[in-house]
């Protein structure tokens, strides 16, 4: 039948959308900008993507579930913040100051971005408020506290010093292995990990399961609770990664950092498939989404089209994505009926 | 999954493929500011094109809107697209010294106008306005204008911005002196027009009997002009810093009282300048940080100013 | 999810691994003092470099006004001291040897108009040719502290804290003008080096920082 065997071919092509269109981005750019696909600026191109890749492969989680995380903006800025202050200020204990090594400092502001991710799930799960408030509301009391903690400063200068034991916390952000920077190989640990948990665990079909449909999975028997308090606190960690990131390159922590950053990994997310309701989507699918994005507005830059159209093309871009998921999703109907 | 396959190596065949770099002129310069709809920012950024281009150069102009990390990112890409110098003025000063040290790391010459950086020996210049003379003169003028006795407000620029601190210090270490004068009210404006005029509003209602509004930058002083004038209070004296085509006009029409120019286009002009001796020499045979002054505008002199440029008119 | 809850406990653990460096709030102040720049004295520099070099460098003020009138930057060359032409304005040096003609203390930038050896006296303006000191409380001029080449905007690197020095400078002086002043009246006599600080001709009078008083 012609018409089935086209159909199946635009539904493959349309599937393939994500792939399709980081090629059709590379390919323009390549063609219209000098040095676009040199080594160098693929790998400083790289180091961009890790910070919406790395904010997306949470957000997806969430996004699975039928939810939305608008606070990891504002946890990219605090996970910086409880850094800096760590490794200038220590952590003062009676009469004298705890200086933890920078890999201790890693891992505390990472627990801070999980517990902050915990509060967001349970705020959703426990009090039942609604996702997008929920998150919402952490936004502007993290950035708040963000604010608060140095009073609107920087913490600036974070290098640490010999005499103190915490030196080497750049190395996270601008560290070297292999060719890739530490960031890089972290998006590619993670995003294993991310795909692990998503593809091969119980967890993992439990998210689907609760994002595709809630009340069925519940009476299934999964702790729905449980798997919302895990996908928040997941992002919130992610955010807090991500903020290391940052806090590293620069050296120093700014309380702004992080701001708006929500956006552009939700748009990541979208465009590569997921679908906003929940239960439908891949984590790899938003990780190329990410480097949609990314391609797109680092080729926007390289080209110099003036920063007021780059909005408006982002913009479209989004929406496009959209509108061609539905097309997708119709196909799809269409092909399964006619089966 | 063939499919993905598929596509996942034909994007890698055209990463292998990619064609050599095109060959430059004589390079091009990037040139990266604050927010590009501020007229300051506007003419920094114009100053420097013009200047570049004069010199053989091509300019590449981007924004980084306050933000570091953005800064950072436009910084590796222009340094990745191979640019030979970089004028910048950069985004919160103590955020930028990894920026700028980088850069210097990759053989990039940085130039940095209108803020600084607390470390030396990064860029091969820090320009900055003397924003204590700047707040000192119109602060000065200020205590001509109203008096040495009655209410005044201040209205702050953006105090994330370290220049508008700077200005505000220079404006109270004058006018501190004056135990008659009564600050009434301080107010972050956030160094844009509409908010200043909000601010000025509001006070206006709780302090009906001030003299005059001191502030930290231009928009937030025409903000406040607009302010009074709808609540027909010509007699409060108003004063500024910045020394915009539009401060310009207001002080010509009696409206604004002073207001200082800050010497936009000079210090991105310099800056070019220094970058091509740089390049041309490795060095730039001054020292590193600068101070360049601001010009007191009033009456007399205001139509000398034209786009952050003053001219003598003889 | 048992796994999970176990890897989260191992996490947690981490920090407390040791590997820290315990200080206490005496050593983390010493640690960080070294790297400040050091504190200067707004009283050291006054005392012993702005004042025995303003005596040193001054000249008579008729010879310097006469100058600044016929060519400014000829002037600036001979008698002033500039650190940039850019950024500073010119301070002048000068000695004025004179009478007291006019007097206000009443304003927070109190005035004192002398009418210096030689120059006659205006019948219609009490105020021509006239030399105005600059007697406070409130000094506004930075002459004292731009005019000593041995201060530079580099020794502190940051606008705020060069403005707070040059303040801090004009409060000590101000204090010592008052006491002197306290007893200046329409006639008296008067011998002090001041300096002037200007970016162009004076349009007015001449408007003097006085340093030292012989």
């Amino acid at each position: 039948m012609a018409s089935v065997k086209s159909t199946k071919t635009v539904l493959t092509i349309l599937q393939l959308r994500i792939f399709i269109a980081l090629f059709l981005v590379m390919l323009y750019f390549s063609l219209t900008t000098a040095n676009f696909l040199s080594q160098n600026n693929l790998l400083i191109m790289a180091k961009h993507l890790t910070v919406i890749a790395v904010l997306s492969l949470g957000m997806s989680l969430v996004i699975l579930t039928g939810g939305i995380d608008l606070s990891v903006g504002s946890i990219v800025g605090i996970s910086g913040m409880v850094a800096g202050y760590l490794i200038l200020y220590g952590l003062p204990v009676g009469e004298s100051i705890i200086f933890f090594n920078p890999v201790e400092v890693a891992v505390i502001a990472c627990i801070v971005g999980a517990l902050i991710g915990a509060l967001n799930g349970y705020l959703i799960t426990y009090l039942g408020v609604p996702p997008f408030i929920a998150t919402l509301g952490t936004m502007y009391i993290v950035r708040g506290a963000a604010m608060l903690s140095n009073n609107g400063a920087t913490f600036a200068n974070l290098v640490g010093r010999p005499e103190l034991d915490n030196t080497g916390f750049n190395l996270i952000g601008n560290g070297e292995f292999l060719w890739l920077s530490t960031p890089v190989w972290l998006l590619i640990i993670l995003t294993i990990i991310t795909i692990f948990i998503v593809r091969k665990t119980p967890l993992g079909r439990h998210i689907y399961a609760v994002g595709g449909n809630e009340q069925a999975a519940r009476f299934s028997g999964i702790r729905v609770n449980r798997v919302k308090l895990f996908v928040y606190s997941f992002s919130g960690f992610c955010a807090a990664v991500v903020g290391l990131i940052i806090t590293s390159q620069l050296e120093s922590a700014h309380p702004n950092a992080g701001n708006t950053f929500e956006m552009n990994a939700i748009a990541a997310v979208v465009l590569g498939g997921t679908s906003l309701s929940g239960g439908r989507g891949t984590v790899f699918g938003s990780v190329i989404g990410a480097c949609v994005i990314c391609a797109l507005n680092d080729g926007m830059v390289m080209s110099g089209i003036s920063e007021f159209w780059q909005m408006v093309i982002k913009g479209a871009v989004i929406v496009l994505a959209v509108v061609v998921d539905q097309l997708q999703q119709r196909l799809q109907a269409r092909v399964l009926a006619s089966a | 999954m063939m499919n993905k396959l598929f596509f996942s190596l034909s994007i890698a065949a055209l990463i292998v493929s990619a064609p050599a770099s095109a060959q430059q002129s004589k390079g091009t310069i990037a040139i990266l500011v604050n927010a590009l709809d501020n007229p300051y920012y506007a003419a920094e950024a114009k100053g420097a094109e013009i200047r570049a281009k004069e010199l053989g150069y091509e300019t590449i102009t981007l924004s980084h809107n306050e933000d570091v990390n953005k800064q950072n990112e436009l910084v590796n890409l222009v340094i990745g697209r191979g640019v030979k110098g970089i004028v910048l003025d950069n985004a919160d000063s103590a955020s930028s010294v990894a920026t700028v040290r980088q850069a210097k790391e990759k053989g990039v010459p940085v130039a940095l106008i209108n803020r600084e950086i607390p470390e030396d020996g990064l860029a091969i210049v820090q320009m900055t306005h003397n924003n204590m003379q700047a707040g000192s003169e119109v602060a000065r003028l200020f205590v001509k204008e109203i008096g040495e006795e009655g209410e005044y407000v201040e209205l702050t620029c953006n105090l994330a911005d370290k220049n508008c601190v700077t200005r505000s210090e220079a404006f109270h270490q004058v006018l501190d002196n004056y135990p008659g004068l009564k600050m009434v009210a301080r107010q972050d404006a956030k160094g844009a027009l509409l908010p200043g005029q909000q601010a000025m509003d509001s006070i206006l209602q709780e302090h009906p009997n001030i003299k005059g509004v001191i502030c930290g930058n231009g928009p937030v002083a025409l903000g406040a002009i607009a302010s009074l004038l709808s609540a027909n209070r010509p007699d409060v004296k108003v004063v500024g810093i910045d020394g915009s085509n539009d401060e310009r006009d207001s002080i010509l029409s009696d409206k604004l009282k002073a207001s200082v120019m800050l010497q936009a286009q000079v210090l991105a002009i310099h800056g070019v300048d220094l970058l091509d001796k740089y390049l041309a020499t490795g060095k730039t045979d001054e020292a590193e940080r600068q101070m360049t002054r601001g010009i007191l505008i009033t009456k007399a002199n205001a139509g000398n100013v034209n786009d952050f440029y003053y001219t003598e008119k003889k | 999810m048992k796994r999970l809850g176990i890897l989260c406990a191992c996490i947690l653990m981490v920090p407390l691994l040791g590997g820290w460096k315990i200080v206490s709030k005496e050593e983390l102040v010493k640690i960080y003092e070294g790297e400040k720049l050091p504190e200067l004295s707004a009283k050291t520099y006054l005392e012993e470099g702005i004042r025995p070099y303003a005596l040193k460098t001054a000249h008579p003020a008729p010879e310097v006004l006469k100058a600044i009138d016929e060519d400014f930057d000829k002037a600036c060359k001979a008698f002033g001291f500039r650190h940039s032409e850019s950024a500073f304005p010119c301070n002048f040096w000068m000695e004025i040897k004179g009478s007291v003609v006019k007097l206000d203390t009443k304003s927070q930038s109190g005035r004192a108009w002398v009418l210096p050896e030689g120059v006659p006296p205006d019948a219609a303006d009490e105020e021509a040719g006239t030399i105005i000191l600059l007697i406070g409380p409130a000094i506004d001029s930075m002459g004292p502290r731009d005019g000593y080449p041995e201060l530079k905007y580099e020794q502190f690197n940051d606008q705020t804290k060069f403005g707070a020095f040059g303040r801090e400078i004009n409060r000590l002086l101000s204090d010592d003008i008052r006491a002197r002043v306290s007893d200046l009246e329409k006639g008296s006599m008067v011998d002090v080096i001041g300096v002037l600080s200007t970016w162009d001709k004076p349009w007015g009078n001449a408007e003097v920082v006085p340093v030292a008083f012989k």
